[in-house]
């Protein structure tokens, strides 16, 4: 399963979005992201296909930009040295 | 002081109202829609929260539901928005000035013209309206109900004749939100209400809320919390006519008072403030000197009536009805061309507009301080 965020046009949307997936089962954080549309907007964050949440926005008409993925996060650092 | 002002805006607030704008003040204090930190989301979706309550009562989209300073920004918006160079409108004989005064502004500046449909009984309101409609009609603008008159239009039916011949209609609902059913799907492209009035919430909110068919040019320009790096104003809702912070604890406290609207219902909200006006038509129609403008007061009406005592002039009569203990507005209410129609373009009128807060027992206590200063001042 692949993280991805779904830039959309403004919080207004994001928030109309999170709650019809909320409605269909489907988990989605808002975000802040400055690499969408325009520098700067609001997106979705989510495991499911983006092809599909856009699809299903799309019913309540809320306009999806492209998907990007979101990088794994890095591995913690190892503990520290031990003593011997 | 009893109120009775609530034309120009209803006093008091539900308590409940009051709780939201001092929970706004304390818990909401970041900008909505602005920042990705954990107060400005919650701001947001308490703004998102309201914004969707407001959809709800005019049957609208939530994107389409624009929080405004008031209803005048909102006609503004619409009416600027809509109407391009030498186009025309039509308007009623009984507009406020918030319908007036962009439309004369623009007649100077863009050569837009308009033209006053006299209003009578509906089948004849809506016949005049048809009649002024002409090739280049981009606009009729009607309000709800009238704000000095309180006669209530026939919206349906003058949307049906917009709809037939293509043209936006807009409605200005700050008398009637709240206390007449008024929604998108009556045929309306664009309703304008006050935040403040029949939806009990504070001073300095309002609503545009449009189906979206009609694209509106901006009045105003600026930041929206989205595409930051692009000039033009964003295309899309309602961030296009939201441009710089918004009212935010007004607009979710306005979220409040569509509760408390809901809560008690528009039906029975009317029915309380129609049962006032009745007692207080029959009680001042059986005072000689009182003037009424009606012949009756009854479902033709919204809950406002226009009087006046004797020939005193209507700030005078305000004015001791104040020292009284009772508030009305006693003038000209932004509304000459109402004030014509009524025959009181001279004098001006007081106006008698209720609450659901509003007691028989203050209607009563009204005609009495009514009565005296009729035997006072009148004989």
């Amino acid at each position: 399963m692949r993280t991805v965020i779904i830039p959309l046009n403004s919080y207004t949307d994001a928030r109309k979005a999170a709650r019809y997936l909320s409605s269909r089962g489907i988990r989605a954080h808002i975000e802040k992201i400055s690499s969408g549309r325009g520098g700067c907007t609001f997106g979705i964050r989510t495991d499911e296909p983006p092809e599909m949440i856009c699809a299903m926005l799309a019913e309540i008409m809320v306009r999806c930009g492209r998907s990007m993925p979101v990088p794994p996060p890095p591995p913690p650092p190892p503990f520290g040295r031990r003593r011997r | 002081m009893i109120y009775f002002d609530n034309a120009a805006t209803t006093y008091p607030k539900p308590p409940s109202v009051i709780a939201a704008m001092s929970r706004a003040l304390v818990k909401y204090g970041a900008n909505p829609g602005r920042a990705g930190h954990a107060m400005s989301l919650e701001t947001a979706e308490a703004v998102y929260d309201a914004r969707e309550k407001c959809a709800d009562l005019f049957g609208a989209q939530v994107e389409n539901t624009v929080f405004m300073p008031n209803c005048t920004f909102a006609l503004n918006t619409a009416i600027k928005g809509v109407l391009t160079e030498n186009s025309h409108a039509v308007i009623s004989d009984i507009e406020h000035n918030a319908v007036l005064r962009p439309l004369y502004a623009l007649s100077k500046s863009s050569g837009i013209s308009y033209t006053q449909a006299v209003t009578g009984d509906d089948d004849s309101t809506v016949r005049e309206f048809e009649r002024c409609i002409n090739r280049r009609t981009k606009a009729v603008i009607c309000t709800l109900a009238g704000n000095v008159t309180g006669r209530i239009m026939p919206v349906k039916r003058i949307a049906e004749i917009c709809r037939r011949n293509g043209i936006c209609f807009i409605v200005d609902a700050a008398q009637g939100a709240g206390v007449l059913p008024i929604k998108l799907s009556d045929g309306i492209n664009i309703i304008c209400a006050a935040g403040h009035k029949g939806l009990y919430g504070p001073m300095g909110t309002g609503l545009l809320v449009t189906d979206g068919k009609y694209r509106l040019k901006t009045l105003i320009e600026g930041g929206t919390g989205s595409l930051s790096k692009e000039l033009a104003q964003p295309d899309f809702l309602p961030d296009r006519f939201e441009s710089g912070t918004i009212n935010t604890a007004g607009a979710i406290s306005l979220g409040a008072g569509v509760d408390f609207v809901n809560s008690k219902g528009i039906g029975t909200i009317r029915a309380h403030e129609n049962a006032l006006c009745r007692r207080f038509f029959d009680g001042v129609s059986k005072l000689p000197t009182v003037k009424l403008y009606s012949s009756d007061f009854d479902e033709r009406y919204a809950p406002v009536i226009p009087f006046n005592i004797g020939d005193l002039p209507a700030e005078k009569t305000s004015q001791l009805l104040s020292d009284a203990g009772f508030a009305l507005r006693g003038g000209f209410h932004c509304a000459f061309p109402a004030h014509k129609k009524i025959g009181t373009a001279d004098t001006g009128a007081v106006r008698f507009s209720p609450s659901v807060f509003n007691t028989m027992q203050e209607v009563n206590a009204l005609v009495r301080a009514v009565g005296r200063i009729s035997a006072r001042y009148c004989v």
